[in-house]
């Protein structure tokens, strides 16, 4: 692959819109494959046009020793071809303007059959050229949703997560004591009505819910407003007792394979507050608020104790998922999960419980003093 | 009348702390199984109690570790009582056959149960060996027992050819969480998430009993010494007894406040040891139905209790515990009770 042409912090400034130096060596990128075609297309009595991509097929941390053992990722990939004739997918690359990838979708349903198809490609294309998703000006839909970001008393707190571009700054932040990061679309809506981010005995903070597995918006808003808070905030997450909370935990504290290039938005810091086992027994009713694991709930959890992405080089577990691993065996003795909701079976049972928690978590600050 | 034992040792696992998950004694040695990737074993022989040197006040030493043998962690290990093999189960679904050496001082591999058809065996959870070591029964996920012939395990890495298959019974599909091989050989015992419980006929290769009573997950089945009786418990926090023969129910033993997560005869089958969540370990006297004695070493979760095996040294009868938290906790009964 020859793409060392331009490797400095320049920015070319042809007309509108601005072509950074990750913009053109997708262009390159695009120009050489389209030349490589061009030729093969010509070459008699056939030649044989093909686009080559590599996929991620799988990352393993390490410490790297030569930069103050900073956490970073191997990245094993492999070559994947697609030759033709066929049609191809050239609809994708448009640069005039920015592209959600459900849109790209869209344009051709029938060629791409599945929108698991265009995020592939759209992952593959930005590995291979070596840039960032954002690079090739395609945008994930916004996914997540806010709540206490704004220090007033406005009837409606809850917004949609902003695309955080070159160019987003935050208001002012001073009044956030904490931001809680929750699986649940429906225990955020729920702490909402309640207007918990506002009225909580602990302070004013932050609520956040990416409604699931979080999105890259959602990362990476997330990042940069822990970046930009001065104090540091502590942040926390709150998912359910099975083995897709903690495979969202993990994925907001270190990322996922598919978007290996995305390391700056991990939260390895973000402290997980439940729930757990310990929460689910306590109850008493633990017999009715748990369930059973399915297959599938133990195929994930085997594949996370499995993961070479948890360990570093030297096979040691990534800070934090020590506490995950063990969980995560528990479950599998227990044979059981249970969701956040069970909090709630007392009525303001959700409110209390996370209240001890934060106040628990954050009076440890103060105590260091 | 109840009995009194006293805590006399107890063995705080070093860092990490890994939960203990599982215990198999032998009259020689304990294997310890847990979250850890090895599996320690300590001797059990010498309960010299007033010792006259620093290393005999530690009657268990860890005696060996087979280092790194299950990569995820191991759930099950059991031992047979002739003390001669034991197995192991790991997370990742390997099962293991361990044999001790001639002298009965050290322990080597003898191999892995590899199945014909992976897919058809069904991942393997509780694990049980018969009295002789040759036959393991394994339950599996969904609710299978597949009995193997320990003698035909694959001893190299390479080594693909599957072990045979004595026996499989089908149930209905519920994952199995216990299961038992009688000392008789006669009898398979199976329990399960649904609460069912299953008696098989070995020679028959048919199902005997489908015993009720138990309503939620049993997370242990043990026959008796004699084979009179099996005992189940789980998280209907009671200890049911039935009769082998008849499958009749006769006993019902209520008290724990928690999910009973282990259970043991002892060597006479006067009683029963059980071990729970909440960390209480109970002894209960079969011949009078109660309970005659409660010991908690702390609050987390027993997931093994297990009687020491009777030797000729050992006046009064031993118990250990073993769960989250990684320490072994070891009882002797005090004596003149």
């Amino acid at each position: 692959m020859d793409l060392d042409r331009l490797d400095d912090d320049i920015t070319l400034e042809t007309c509108t819109p601005q072509i950074t130096v990750a913009n053109q060596k997708v262009l390159d990128f695009i120009e050489n494959t389209f030349n490589n075609i061009l030729r093969e297309i010509e070459v008699r009595p056939c030649g044989k046009p093909v686009i080559v991509l590599r996929r991620i097929v799988a990352v393993r941390p390490y410490y790297d020793e030569a930069d103050f053992m900073r956490l970073k990722w191997h990245i094993e990939d492999r070559e994947v071809q697609y030759r033709f004739p066929g049609k191809t997918d050239d609809e994708a690359w448009r640069f005039s303007e920015r592209q959600r990838a459900r849109d790209i979708y869209y344009h051709d349903p029938t060629l791409f059959k599945q929108q698991e198809t265009v995020d592939r490609y759209i992952d593959d294309i930005a590995h291979t050229c070596q840039v960032a998703r954002s690079d090739l000006k395609v945008t994930g839909s916004p996914k997540g949703l806010h709540a206490g970001l704004f220090n007033n008393d406005r009837t409606d707190q809850t917004a949609t997560i902003p695309a955080v571009d070159i160019g987003f700054t935050f208001s002012d932040l001073s009044h956030l004591r904490w931001v809680l990061v929750i699986e649940k679309e429906a225990t955020f809506n729920s702490l909402v009505e309640r207007r918990y981010q506002q009225k909580a005995t602990i302070g004013p903070g932050l609520l956040v819910t990416a409604k699931g597995y979080p999105d890259l918006g959602t990362r990476r808003f997330l990042r940069a407003l822990l970046n930009r808070a001065e104090p540091s905030i502590k942040v926390f997450g709150l998912m359910d007792w099975d083995p897709d909370g903690i495979q969202i935990l993990k994925c907001y504290r270190y990322g996922s394979k598919k978007m290996a290039q995305e390391y700056g938005c991990n939260i390895p810091e973000m402290k997980w507050i439940g729930l757990k086992a310990e929460d689910v027994t306590r109850k008493g009713q633990a017999d009715n608020a748990s369930m059973p694991l399915s297959m599938r709930d133990r195929a994930i959890a085997l594949s996370m104790l499995t993961s070479g992405e948890w360990r570093d080089g030297s096979g040691t577990l990534l800070p934090g998922l020590e506490e995950c691993t063990a969980e995560l065996q528990l479950m599998l003795m227990l044979n059981r999960k249970a969701e956040i909701q069970i909090l709630d079976e007392g009525g303001n049972g959700l409110k209390e419980w996370l209240t001890v928690r934060l106040a628990d978590e954050l009076q440890e600050d103060r105590i260091m003093w | 009348m109840s009995k009194q034992y006293l805590q006399t040792h107890t063995l705080a696992s070093t860092q990490p702390a890994a939960d203990i998950f599982s215990l198999a004694p032998t009259p020689t040695h304990l294997f310890v199984g847990s979250g850890s990737s090895s599996i320690k074993i300590y001797s059990t022989k010498g309960q010299v109690i007033h010792a006259d040197t620093a290393a005999d006040e530690h009657p268990y030493p860890l005696a060996q570790t087979l280092e790194k043998v299950h990569p995820l962690g191991a759930h099950h290990v059991c031992s047979s009582q002739d003390g001669k093999v034991a197995a192991s189960a790991g997370f990742g679904g390997e099962l293991k056959i361990w044999e001790i050496s001639e002298d009965g001082t050290s322990w080597s591999a003898r191999g892995d149960v590899v199945p014909q058809d992976k897919k058809k065996a069904g991942e393997s959870w509780a694990i049980a060996l018969s009295e002789d070591g040759k036959y393991l029964a394994a339950a599996t996920h969904d609710g299978r027992i597949n009995v193997y012939d320990t003698t035909t395990t694959a001893s190299a890495a390479d080594d693909k050819t599957a072990t045979q298959r004595i026996a499989q019974y089908e149930t209905k599909g519920s994952f199995g969480l216990s299961v038992d091989l009688s000392s008789n050989g006669a009898m398979t015992a199976s329990g399960h998430q649904n609460g069912s419980i299953y008696i098989f006929n070995n020679s028959t290769q048919r199902l005997a009993h489908s015993l009720t009573g138990l309503l939620k997950p049993v997370r242990a089945v043990r026959f008796s010494p004699a084979c009179k009786f099996l005992a189940a418990a789980g998280d209907a926090r009671i200890i049911a007894l039935y009769d082998t023969l008849s499958g009749e129910q006769v006993a019902n033993f209520s008290g724990h406040a928690s999910w009973v997560m282990s259970l043991d005869w002892n060597w006479s089958g006067e009683f029963l040891l059980c071990g729970g969540y909440d960390g209480k370990a109970k002894i209960w006297s079969v011949e009078r139905k109660e309970c005659v004695a409660t010991q908690t070493e702390s609050e987390k979760c027993l997931w093994s209790v297990r009687w020491l095996p009777k030797s000729a040294s050992m006046r009064n009868e031993t118990f250990v515990t073993a769960g989250a938290g990684g320490t072994l906790a070891f009882y002797r009964e005090a004596s003149g009770t």
